[in-house]
C-alpha cells in the first residue's frame, strides 16, 4: 500500500515539473540563421501550438507560422515557432510576434560572421509531435559566453513555495482544531468497543475452563 | 478585445473568490489574536465589546491593503508583463 502512495506522489511532482518545465521562460545563445513562415497543418500536437495573432479571426486546424531557425554555439540545431500568446495561456501576453519576427531578421548572420543573440522561449522541442518552443523575445550579445541568471524563474518559484506553505499551515491549523478532535473521539470509541469486547470474550471463556 | 474581455471577467471573478477566501483567513487569525491579547490582558470589559472594538479598526486598515493586495497588485504585475515582453 505504501507503494501506491509513493508513486501517486512521484507522479504528482513529476507532472508539477514538467508543466512549470514547459510554461516558464529559459533562454539559449544561439545564432540566427534563417527566418521564415511556413503553413502548418494542427494534428494530434495542436496541443503544442498558441494562438493566430492577436485579432485575427479563428484558423482553424492550419495557420501560417512564422519561424526562427538557428544554431548553437555547439552546432545544435534550435528552431523556435513565433506565435502570439494574445490573451490566453500561457500568460506571457506576447502580442508582437510580427515585431519579434523582424528583429530576429534583423539579427541573422553566417558562421563566418556570426552575431550571437539570445533567446528567451517557453515549451520543448519535441521532434515526435513537431513540437517547438515559442520565441518570446530576442537580444544581441557580443559573445556567446554570457552569463544568463534566470532571476525571474527563481522568484516566481520562491513565491510559490511561499503561498504553497502558508496555505498549508492554514489546512494544517484547521485540522488541529476542527478534525483532529473528531479523530480521537472516534479512537477513544473503538477503543472502548474493543475493550468491552475483550472483557465479553474473557468471561465466556473463563466459564468453560472452570467446567472443564 | 472579446479574447481580452474574457481573460479580465475571468481574472475579476477568481481575485474576488481569492479576496473573500483571504479576508475571511486573516480575520481568524486577528481574532484569535484578539483573544489572546484579551485573556492576557485580563481586564472588566467584556469579550464582546473588546473584539468589536479591535475588529472595526482592524477592518478599516484590511480592507484597504487587501483591495491593493488582490486586486491592484496582480493588475499592476499583468501590465508590467504585457510592457516588458511588448514593448522593452
Amino acid at each position: 500500500m505504501r507503494y501506491v502512495k509513493w508513486t501517486f506522489l512521484a507522479v504528482i511532482a513529476i507532472a508539477i515539473f514538467l508543466f512549470f518545465n514547459y510554461t516558464l521562460p529559459d533562454r539559449d545563445v544561439v545564432r540566427i540563421v534563417e527566418t521564415e513562415v511556413r503553413r502548418v497543418d494542427f494534428g494530434e500536437n495542436s496541443v503544442f501550438w498558441a494562438q493566430p495573432d492577436v485579432g485575427a479571426g479563428a484558423s482553424g486546424g492550419s495557420r501560417d507560422v512564422r519561424f526562427i531557425n538557428a544554431v548553437a554555439e555547439n552546432g545544435a540545431i534550435r528552431v523556435y515557432r513565433n506565435e502570439d500568446t494574445g490573451w490566453g495561456w500561457p500568460p506571457y501576453f506576447k502580442l508582437d510576434s510580427s515585431n519579434l519576427q523582424t528583429e530576429a531578421a534583423d539579427l541573422v548572420s553566417t558562421s563566418a560572421n556570426p552575431q550571437w543573440v539570445v533567446i528567451t522561449h517557453y515549451g520543448w522541442r519535441a521532434e515526435i509531435f513537431s513540437a517547438f518552443p515559442n520565441a518570446v523575445a530576442v537580444r544581441a550579445v557580443d559573445t556567446p559566453d554570457v552569463r544568463l541568471i534566470p532571476y525571474f524563474n527563481i522568484g516566481l518559484i520562491v513565491v510559490l513555495l511561499g503561498v504553497v506553505f502558508w496555505l498549508w499551515r492554514v489546512w494544517d491549523r484547521f485540522r488541529q482544531a476542527r478534525i483532529e478532535p473528531i479523530v480521537d473521539n472516534i479512537t477513544i470509541a473503538i477503543d472502548n468497543a474493543d475493550e468491552r469486547a475483550d472483557n465479553f470474550r474473557e468471561r465466556l471463556l473463563s466459564r468453560f475452563r472452570k467446567k472443564k | 478585445m472579446i479574447a481580452a474581455l474574457r481573460l479580465f471577467a475571468l481574472l475579476f471573478v477568481v481575485l474576488t473568490l481569492i479576496y473573500l477566501v483571504l479576508s475571511f483567513l486573516l480575520r481568524q487569525t486577528a481574532q484569535r489574536e484578539a483573544r489572546e491579547t484579551w485573556e492576557a490582558l485580563d481586564t472588566r470589559i467584556d469579550w464582546e465589546t473588546y473584539l468589536e472594538r479591535q475588529m472595526k479598526s482592524y477592518n478599516r486598515a484590511m480592507r484597504r491593503r487587501l483591495i491593493f493586495g488582490v486586486y491592484i497588485l496582480p493588475t499592476a504585475f499583468l501590465a508590467a508583463i504585457v510592457y516588458f515582453v511588448n514593448f522593452a
